[in-house]
């Protein structure tokens, strides 16, 4: 880690100790508080031994008890309560009177002496340090963007104003080699994507355009009429006129010629006849990006014609065009994006940093190539938290590739793991994540059905698999349920009572939910569970008496609420993260309701 | 073009719930692909496989494949048994591409 992170780091380790004592002291006071009013010679005597040994430990410099008012609270915790009553009526001595007086003072002044703090907004500092610390540890896919806070942080700092500024440069390195890693933009995400609208007109001669088209023998005009309709034909030419229109307004003469011969060179001169692509790649590819591109596929051995032929649009970058919807106003335009080459070359990247054969990927599944980039990387990182692998045993690249451009993931995993079906999925990656209704098969082994009446053995001439039998995975099944809905109802599942439901919904749905930090794992009640609950065997895993509930799910979704400044740890909450999304019958639900009684909240912030 | 994609004489439907779950540059893939499309279409038919549009819809790259890779896939299997597994659920496509 660089030095400069190094001290970045001490120093926010430095914050959430200010922040944690702020916070205890703030308990202090308010229990300071309550023995404030009793302290008096009309209620002395009802108090209890933990409310003096309170003050006796918390009255402290320069409000310490002297010796002789010491004696006195302890005379009256060890007072028995027969003398109590008797004191009671004949009440304290002038002396005594003094010296409770004084005590009281003393609490009052301990209790003035402390500034009023945020106890909530100190927790969600905390939590926040937390994050930041957990970027900075073991961080190589988030970018840092607290920059906010760091400031904050380096303010309230002895450090050198070369030192501070050394820690920036820090963050804009870290942040520098994930933007490189992931081909992050810092600017946002549309940015990105070139707009129509940023083309230079031109104004094109039509001449010069015709004489590309005779060099490069491309004929601007539709083929195969013979079965068109009139309409498709007029259809067609509207649009060949329309974009060769776009290419004499905006179109560059030599840089088009440029891009035509580099794309006959490298014998893609068959995209002369698709001229949807051909316009975006002449007003929009740079040519280094087409150099790129062939690059690209030579190194990793794929047929680049292939590639083109199977996905023409990588030959150019993201686009966004406007389409007008009319010529009403110019609100009534819609915009599209399109373009593969930024997705396909760091697609290419993607399988190369991660040691999966490209080549393979791309006889398996020729529109990986065009798939998101970024959901790709996502996907990749939820398979390995939840333990899944793109490679076998023998470290060879697996084949469904193709499941990485899916979305849910995560809760799909889930699902998976509570329903019994993870290893199915573990042996069958590219069914994961597919609109298989998984809740049936706990249904269905409620109902006492074995394994073999779920699954049946499959024969391939390489290896032997195992799929679900089709009452699993059709559509419709009128005994286990068509929708999830349905399968909860024959189930007979209840959902808990959560009075808090809507806010804490609201929060998940606002949120991806993918993020395990220590504000989780160091959680005291988290803690608590893993010690009792979790599987010795199985990190994925809590066992409570019986009812499998995914530990990930729980640890993501706690980690979203905490994080919510206005969210404090409860058993209400703790029902709600562990039961999302299970389908859990009374029974069930009673078991993890009595497990969770074992939990004790309200502990504090652990360092 | 992307008007080309009616080539491929997929109904409208099916056209745009392809488009709705692959995006315009699977949809230009189709559309420039027309030709091998149809015949992978005609292929998967001409085993029995009934399940086309879910195909089509959820495993789009499956029609972008070479027709004789794809059907050489098919000779690694007992046929009869696996198109009456693809037919009962489509994802059963994927024992064939996986093997």
């Amino acid at each position: 880690m660089n030095e400069s992170i190094v001290k970045l780091r001490l120093e926010i380790e430095k914050a959430i100790v200010r922040a944690n004592k702020l916070m205890n002291e703030s308990h202090v006071i308010a229990s300071l508080k309550e023995s404030s009013n009793l302290f008096n010679s009309k209620h002395i005597l009802s108090m209890s031994k933990k409310d003096f040994d309170k003050i006796i430990k918390n009255l402290k410099k320069p409000n310490q008890l002297t010796e002789n008012e010491e004696e006195f609270i302890k005379s009256l915790i060890r007072m028995p309560d027969e003398i109590k009553q008797i004191k009671e009526i004949l009440g304290f001595g002038t002396e005594q009177v003094t010296i409770i007086e004084n005590i009281h003072s003393k609490i009052e002044k301990r209790i003035s002496s402390f500034s009023e703090v945020d106890v909530l907004e100190l927790e969600k500092k905390v939590n926040e340090y937390k994050v930041l610390l957990n970027k900075l540890d073991k961080n190589d896919f988030n970018l840092i963007t607290e920059i906010d806070l760091i400031a904050g942080i380096l303010e309230k700092s002895k450090l050198s104003f070369e030192e501070k500024i050394n820690i920036l440069k820090g963050i804009n390195q870290i942040n520098a080699s994930i933007a490189a890693k992931y081909n992050i933009s810092f600017t946002s995400s549309e940015e990105n994507i070139i707009s129509e609208d940023s083309l230079e007109e031109t104004n094109l001669p039509l001449s010069l355009l015709q004489d590309l088209f005779t060099e490069f023998a491309i004929r601007w005009e539709i083929e195969d009429t013979a079965t068109m309709s009139e309409r498709a034909k007029t259809q067609k030419k509207n649009k060949l006129a329309q974009l060769q229109n776009k290419l004499l307004k905006y179109g560059n003469y030599e840089q088009m010629r440029e891009k035509l011969q580099i794309l006959k060179d490298h014998h893609l001169d068959f995209v002369f006849s698709m001229f949807e692509i051909l316009t975006r790649i002449l007003l929009f590819t740079k040519k280094e990006q087409l150099f790129q591109l062939i690059e690209s596929a030579n190194k990793t051995g794929i047929d680049l014609t292939t590639l083109v032929r199977k996905q023409p649009t990588v030959l150019f970058p993201q686009i966004k065009e406007r389409k007008n919807k009319g010529k009403k106003s110019p609100s009534s335009s819609e915009r599209t994006f399109y373009g593969g080459w930024d997705n396909c070359i760091n697609n290419i990247k993607f399988l190369e940093e991660n040691g999966y054969s490209v080549f393979q990927v791309f006889e398996d599944c020729p529109t990986f190539f065009i798939l998101n980039n970024k959901t790709i990387r996502k996907n990749q990182k939820y398979l390995q938290m939840y333990g899944f692998s793109l490679k076998d045993e023998e470290g060879k690249t697996k084949h469904g590739f193709s499941m990485l451009g899916r979305g849910n993931l995560l809760k799909q995993a889930d699902i998976a793991i509570e329903n019994g079906c993870y290893q199915y999925f573990y042996k069958n990656l590219s069914r994961f994540a597919s609109d298989i209704n998984v809740y049936r098969i706990k249904l269905a082994r409620s109902k006492g059905l074995d394994d073999s009446k779920i699954f049946r053995l499959f024969n391939g001439t390489k290896r032997n698999g195992i799929c679900l039998r089709a009452e699993f995975y059709n559509p419709t099944s009128e005994q286990f349920g068509d929708m999830p809905s349905d399968t909860f109802d024959k189930y007979q599942a209840v959902e808990p009572y959560v009075e808090s439901k809507e806010i804490y919904d609201q929060i998940i749905a606002n949120s991806d939910n993918d993020n395990i930090s220590e504000i989780a794992t160091s959680d005291s009640v988290i803690d608590q569970l893993d010690k009792l609950y979790k599987d010795p065997n199985n990190d994925l895993v809590y066992n409570f008496n019986g009812i499998i509930i995914s530990r990930l799910k729980v640890l993501r979704y706690y980690q979203t609420l905490m994080m919510n400044s206005k969210i404090t740890s409860s058993k209400e909450l703790l029902i709600y993260v562990i039961t999302k999304h299970s389908m859990l019958n009374m029974e069930e639900l009673s078991t993890i309701k009595q497990c969770i009684r074992e939990i004790k909240f309200g502990e504090k912030v652990k360092l | 073009m992307i008007e080309d994609i009616v080539l491929t004489e997929i109904n409208q439907d099916t056209l745009e719930k392809m488009y709705h779950q692959n995006g315009y540059d699977v949809m230009m893939s189709f559309a420039c692909n027309h030709e091998l499309v149809k015949k992978n279409i005609e292929l998967l038919k001409s085993f029995g496989i009934l399940k086309i549009e879910d195909l089509l819809i959820n495993r789009s790259h499956l029609f972008l494949k070479d027709n004789e890779k794809l059907l050489k896939s098919f000779a690694k299997f007992n046929v009869a048994n696996l198109v009456n597994l693809i037919n009962e659920d489509y994802t059963m496509i994927d024992e064939l591409m996986d093997n």
